[in-house]
């Protein structure tokens, strides 16, 4: 098994899964209702609203071959690359944009955070950082591949049912120019994180196997932390 | 400060996988959760897991029993208070158990439940929901823990991982990954016709040096289960849990001995005169107890008094699908009795999609989780998930 082609194999098999699924295609085609968009909005700002703070977890436990490129993600996240706003800060412009009040923000701020509290304070079902970091720049990797590929035909679709500007979709459009070659890129991190610790194959699966049980973008895009059922 | 509101939600979160045993298949949890607030402002929340096959309530006869005579008998009554004596929960006991309804009493006709369904045997996973929801309630009234009522006697509590798989693949694939998670000590469930495969490739994935024991829910026929356990004991099994279906003990006493196995009684233990049935007739090595099973902690410490008394030893076991509610109570008994030689539960989202606790009550790397040290039963409920995940809310006031 070369790590690499089986984590890209999970990856695209999730990705297609989620575009795939009724949930997505109700939305993409306009036939679900408003609120489900503004549930995709905010279930997207809860997921993605901590990712500076969890890329500065990757970049601490990074594998000196893969520091760099982290490092990159992380500085882009948190606006300093081009000096363009934060990724965050993106996000949050296009809820304000879709009709998002500052109280509704607040409370997306606390969710959102609260991903971060439970990171810290539940007990940790793998015996190492090593093990859980894996697993955590499995699924940051797994976001950035699928968003490479479906960003835009999310940009898209709030643009079309939403009425959204293009200029405050600008975080999906930013996602979406993020070639499939750069999110490639992620898989050699991935594959350096293992060389580096040490992590074998059937340890690598084990995790994979574990991250992956069920599909990651449904689970926090269209499956919690809102009222979006689009798949009903 | 009066009981004059109750509600009951009756849940269905689904699983992140469908949970199999030999005589169910379950996709999402159906607990019940009940509310119980006083007119000043005191909340109190528990809950119970009816199982037909194993107290004889179902989700609706719960609901019925828990909107109806039990809160005629609650509503309107003064809150117990918190106390050092040790007979709060015997007041507890005197709420509950009232003479209001003789009816209650196992066995008699009025206490079946729907058409179709066993004989209710007890009202248990009702009283469950009933004691923790008033306990929860008073301790917080009074500032304190559960842990104030059932000093702990350990610092943490080590679970054990349960699997559930149809398949000797899935089986070995979920030993795998609770290896990862460094759990050592595993049940599995068995009963279908694959099951020395099954068995076999736990061991495998697990290695010689893994705890592993065996629950049938009563699936083996008297005449068969000797023969089927010892197939199974060639793998090294601690344990076997309810081989055959609950019955007259001293069918489980003639296979236990023929069983190269101890055995442990779960389904055959739902009150304190099974328990002593069992005791008398020499049946068990084991005491299964779980809290909805039994119908909460002065039930469950009552057949622990006996065990020890008899020389049973003694697991606590937990219901599939509930929530971080039933399962902080849970830590919260686990902690108290150390001669627990297994415990299980505190499974949280690695099997619900989403628990209903703000915290989650999950056990860590190696099954370990810490004792709850907060206020009531240790867990702050999301009345909001609560809400989305109810496909029934009963309401009573007073």
């Amino acid at each position: 098994m070369r790590i690499a082609d089986e984590v890209a194999r999970v990856f695209t098999e999730q990705t297609e899964a989620f575009s795939m699924s009724s949930g997505f295609r109700r939305l993409e085609t306009g036939a679900a209702a408003r609120e489900h968009y503004e549930s995709l909005l905010a279930n997207l700002f809860i997921t993605h609203n901590p990712s500076p703070k969890v890329m500065a977890f990757l970049y601490a436990i990074a594998p000196p071959a893969g520091a760099d490129m982290i490092k990159h993600n992380l500085m882009e996240e948190m606006g300093l690359e081009a000096g363009e706003a934060s990724h965050p800060e993106l996000l949050r412009r296009a809820l304000v944009a879709a009709g998002f009040n500052s109280r509704r923000m607040e409370e997306l701020e606390v969710k959102s955070m609260a991903r971060i509290r439970g990171l810290a304070c539940d007990p940790l079902l793998y015996g190492t950082l090593m093990e859980m970091g894996l697993a955590v720049l499995l699924e940051a990797s797994a976001f950035e591949w699928m968003l490479s590929r479906l960003a835009e035909r999310m940009g898209h679709m709030l643009g079309r049912h939403m009425e959204m500007r293009c200029d405050h979709l600008a975080w999906f459009y930013h996602h979406g120019e993020v070639d499939i070659r750069h999110a490639q890129e992620a898989l050699q991190v991935i594959e350096a994180y293992c060389a580096f610790y040490g992590i074998g194959e059937a340890d690598l699966k084990n995790i994979l196997e574990i991250t992956f049980r069920e599909n990651i973008f449904h689970r926090q895009y269209l499956g919690q932390g809102g009222v979006v059922h689009a798949h009903g | 400060m009066r009981m004059v509101k109750l509600t009951c939600f009756a849940l269905n979160i689904p699983f992140m996988e469908a949970f199999t045993h030999s005589t169910k298949s379950r996709a999402y949890s159906d607990s019940i959760v009940v509310k119980l607030e006083s007119e000043d402002g005191c909340t109190g929340f528990g809950e119970g897991v009816p199982r037909p096959y194993v107290t004889g309530e179902s989700v609706e006869t719960c609901l019925e029993a828990l909107s109806g005579r039990f809160w005629q008998q609650l509503q309107g009554k003064e809150w117990p208070t918190w106390s050092e004596d040790p007979g709060l929960l015997d007041r507890l006991a005197d709420l509950l158990d009232g003479p209001a309804d003789p009816a209650w009493n196992a066995g008699e006709p009025a206490t079946r439940g729907r058409k179709g369904d066993e004989p209710v045997r007890a009202w248990n996973a009702a009283r469950c929901a009933l004691e923790l929801a008033l306990l929860d309630g008073l301790l917080r009234k009074a500032g304190k823990s559960a842990g104030d009522l059932l000093p702990p006697l350990r610092k943490s509590v080590p679970y054990s991982g349960v699997i559930a798989a149809s398949s000797a693949e899935k089986a070995g694939k979920t030993a795998r990954h609770l290896g990862a998670f460094g759990i050592r000590t595993l049940k599995i469930k068995t009963g279908g016709r694959e099951e020395a495969e099954v068995v076999a490739a736990v061991r495998l994935a697990a290695g010689p040096d893994a705890s592993l024991r065996i629950d049938a829910n009563g699936a083996y026929s008297p005449e068969e289960a000797a023969t089927r356990l010892a197939k199974l004991a060639l793998y090294g099994i601690a344990c076997a849990e309810q081989p055959i279906a609950r019955g007259e003990p001293g069918v489980l006493a003639e296979l236990r001995k023929a069983s190269p196995i101890p055995l442990m009684a779960d389904e055959s233990l739902v009150t304190l005169a099974d328990g002593k049935a069992l005791v008398a007739a020499e049946a068990c090595d084991f005491f299964n107890l779980r809290l909805s099973k039994c119908g909460g902690f002065g039930p469950c410490l009552a057949l622990a008094n006996l065990a020890r008394s008899a020389g049973v030893r003694m697991q606590l076991g937990c219901q599939v699908g509930e929530t971080g509610i039933l399962s902080a109570a849970g830590r919260h008994l686990a902690a108290h009795l150390d001669e627990l030689v297994w415990v299980e539960g505190s499974f949280g989202t690695l099997l619900l999609r989403e628990d209903v606790t703000r915290a989650k009550v999950q056990f860590g790397h190696g099954g370990m989780a810490p004792v709850l040290r907060g206020p009531g039963l240790g867990v702050e409920v999301d009345e909001e998930l609560l809400r989305r995940y109810a496909v029934a809310i009963v309401e009573r006031e007073f």
